[in-house]
């Protein structure tokens, strides 16, 4: 591997607070890197550093082996080329004048743009998809726009490495995607090293080769997406906890952030689940800060994925079994733990109808049933689930989702109460 | 769409523009030699050109006279005046990337006019030029020196370190007027800026340090053009920013300076004259630096001709005139310009 940047123990600081401490860092020829980290990491101040728009406090930046404040402006930017956060307001310059102005390197003083520079304006222009606007005022171009028109000047740079601070900040998904599928496109095709500081991780994991993630000024790992977003990385970083997973089309790591519950309430909450129905309920009643049980769930469900990520206490049997005895006396066991007990709209049917059994063993608990459809469109016992159900009725409150919330944070506030 | 023909096509188009507007400054000399107190016609003023140029005897002494030694050069001045008021503007409101900025921001003027009037409160009137061109050029440097930090010039401290310095001197100019009341008029007259009684002396003193500013900023065009982008970009793409900030600095100090030597204070032209040919133009300084000279020169000539001929016998400092014609005229185009 050729390297292209080799950063060491690079120091840098605004005024005394530093921003970078001692980094250390590597970059190879040919890669899409992805800087990531959170906001006050240091990762834009690293781009300005690499781009010698800043110069360091202590360390070296060596590029292409020849220390960075040895290299002529000039010569550096025929080389490397940055795109920034924001477009310049107000530029009374055509789209095609503004990247006609990346060919400034490539330039003698007096010199009239070149037949060659002409044409790679317009080639730039062609794949940054720019050019049907080329000869329109860019200030009266949209943000998105004006942010494809700053690319394409800095294509034209015909640079060896592209530097990107947040270059989709004001794009829609659709040209996010187009933009950096074309940046991913330049970079396999060997034309070009590609170094963005990115915000959204998802994105960045699913198109960076490598990812460098900084915290407080240092590096605190890099590698290989799946090595860098780890949830016990992510949580060290940012202070968050995730759930990391596959991104179904990409296989790439896609992180969730797990609940963060803004207070702690004492009420436990046990959800009778299945197929689906209790899924959409675990988040927010984390969220809303109760002890959140479920059962019975049959393995691979989706309310059983949903909340085995959530890391739930649970009860489990496996895919398309009955509900057994063991499973049903422990489903009862969180029952009796619970102070408040949710049946979700499950369908019913021979093998779970232990579930419905379940509810019905409440003592002080209150019960809550979740009217979202009708027992009569979920019952596949014959009759046998809406018995049950008519007489749970009698015991319970049929609670919309938002009523069940409401009941919840009330009697949650109740006991706490009482318990003064 | 072909880039090639659309660059081509606008740069015959601004070309086109600029010899229009240099004939029309030929032509506008012309008709400025002509009128005045004594009135000439044409041809007289062209039988002078002819006698003086290619050496063809025309007789008319007085006209000679009337042309050649008072009207002409003044005309000439003007002309130039406007010119590096102008350009300065160019290479300041780039620099700055605002475009209410005017060659004075920088305390220029009043550094000028402390000079100017030191001069006079020292009995030496006949070197106020000399005072004017060193006072503004010390502000302009004091300005700068003041800005400077970690050995860059953040252009915001520039604006305000300019700010200061001029609201400083004009401080110490109101001292110097009150402190010689009976030189009150001169320094006052001085201030508004006029072209009155200039002569050759006057014009080829000051041409120099206006060609020599004019001929920094020219150089300094492809600079200006890459500022547009901001500072850290246009070093991302090989500029030497720093650099470059001082010579589009000193080019336009010099200009504008030396314009204050020759004539005064003279308000408006650097700011709205850069202002309007960018309305027309748009940004791009390669077009935008000569067009605008072409516009200064023929804005102030028409503005002093205006001002020795309106209320003649008596004659206006032309900064009236400029403030006062190009005020409304400014602002009427701005209005058209908006409703684009």
């Amino acid at each position: 591997m050729t390297v292209i940047f080799n950063v060491q123990g690079l120091t840098f600081a605004y005024d005394k607070a530093a921003i970078l401490e001692d980094l250390h860092l590597e970059i190879g020829k040919g890669v899409f890197l992805g800087i990531i980290g959170p906001n006050g990491s240091g990762k834009s101040t690293l781009l300005r550093l690499l781009s010698k728009a800043l110069a360091p406090l202590g360390g070296v930046i060596e590029f292409k082996g020849t220390f960075l404040d040895r290299w002529q402006r000039a010569e550096l930017a025929k080389q490397l080329a940055v795109m920034g956060q924001e477009s310049p307001q107000g530029l009374d310059l055509t789209a095609s004048q503004v990247v006609l102005l990346g060919r400034a390197p490539h330039q003698s003083r007096f010199g009239s743009e070149s037949s060659r520079d002409l044409q790679v304006v317009e080639e730039c222009m062609r794949i940054t998809h720019t050019w049907d606007y080329a000869f329109r005022p860019f200030y009266q171009l949209s943000g998105g726009e004006q942010q494809r028109v700053m690319l394409a000047r800095a294509l034209a740079q015909e640079p060896e490495v592209l530097l990107l601070d947040e270059p989709t900040a004001h794009l829609d998904l659709n040209y996010q995607l187009e933009f950096f599928s074309l940046i991913k496109y330049l970079v396999a095709q060997g034309k070009l090293t590609a170094i963005a500081v990115l915000h959204d991780l998802n994105l960045a994991a699913s198109f960076c080769d490598q990812l460098v993630l900084l915290s407080e000024g240092s590096v605190l790992a890099a590698g290989a997406p799946e090595e860098v977003l780890t949830a016990e990385l992510i949580e060290k970083a940012y202070g968050v906890k995730v759930q990391v997973g596959a991104n179904p089309l990409t296989g790439r790591p896609q992180l969730s952030p797990l609940p963060l519950a803004k207070e702690k309430r004492s009420l436990r909450v046990h959800v009778i689940g299945g197929g689906g129905a209790a899924a959409k309920l675990y988040y927010p009643l984390v969220q809303a800060g109760f002890t959140v049980t479920t059962g019975v769930l049959n393995q691979g469900d989706t309310d059983w994925q949903i909340a085995k990520n959530l890391g739930l206490e649970l009860v489990e049997i496996p895919a398309f079994s009955p509900i057994s005895q063991a499973a049903h006396e422990e489903n009862l066991a969180l029952i009796k733990k619970a102070q408040a007990v949710v049946l979700a709209a499950v369908p019913f049917g021979p093998g779970n109808l232990e579930n419905l059994k379940a509810a019905s063993s409440i003592d002080k608990q209150a019960l809550f049933l979740l009217s979202d459809r009708p027992l009569s469109e979920r019952d596949y016992t014959g009759g046998i689930a809406s018995k049950l159900y008519e007489e749970l009725m009698g015991r319970g409150q049929v609670v919309t989702e938002e009523e069940l919330f409401a009941l919840l944070r009330e009697q949650s506030a109740a006991d706490e109460e009482s318990m003064r | 769409m072909d880039l090639n023909v659309q660059l081509k096509k606008q740069r015959r188009k601004w070309h086109l523009v600029s010899l229009s507007l240099f004939a029309v400054l030929i032509i506008l000399v012309l008709i400025a030699a002509a009128v005045g107190s004594v009135k000439l016609s044409l041809r007289e003023v062209w039988h002078v050109f002819q006698s003086k140029i290619l050496g063809v005897e025309s007789g008319n002494e007085a006209a000679q006279t009337i042309v050649w030694q008072l009207r002409l050069p003044r005309i000439l001045l003007a002309a130039f005046v406007g010119a590096a008021l102008s350009g300065a503007g160019v290479a300041l409101q780039g620099l700055f990337r605002n475009s209410l900025v005017d060659p004075y921001i920088l305390g220029l003027s009043s550094g000028a006019a402390f000079g100017a009037a030191l001069a006079v409160v020292l009995k030496l009137s006949w070197l106020i030029p000399a005072f004017a061109f060193l006072g503004g050029i010390f502000a302009t440097a004091l300005a700068y020196t003041l800005a400077q930090e970690r050995g860059r010039v953040p252009v915001m401290r520039l604006l305000l370190s300019g700010v200061a310095t001029s609201s400083f001197l004009s401080a110490l100019v109101s001292i110097l007027m009150l402190k010689s009341q009976n030189n009150l008029q001169t320094i006052f007259l001085w201030l508004m800026g006029s072209f009155s009684g200039r002569s050759w002396p006057e014009l080829f003193l000051v041409l120099p340090y206006m060609a020599a500013g004019l001929i920094t900023i020219l150089l300094q065009l492809r600079e200006l053009n890459l500022l547009l982008l901001g500072e850290e970009a246009a070093g991302q793409l090989g500029m030497e920013v720093e650099r470059a900030k001082r010579l589009l600095l000193l080019g336009a100090a010099m200009a504008a300076a030396a314009s204050v030597a020759g004539s005064g204070t003279i308000a408006f032209v650097g700011l709205v004259v850069p202002h309007l040919v960018r309305l027309l133009t748009g940004s791009d300084h390669r077009f935008l630096f000569p067009l605008s000279l072409l516009t200064g020169a023929i804005f102030l000539v028409l503005a002093d001709t205006i001002a020795r001929t309106i209320m003649a016998p008596v004659e206006l400092p032309v900064g009236i005139i400029t403030s006062l014609v190009g005020a409304p005229f400014f602002l009427y185009l701005l209005r058209a310009g908006g409703n684009k």
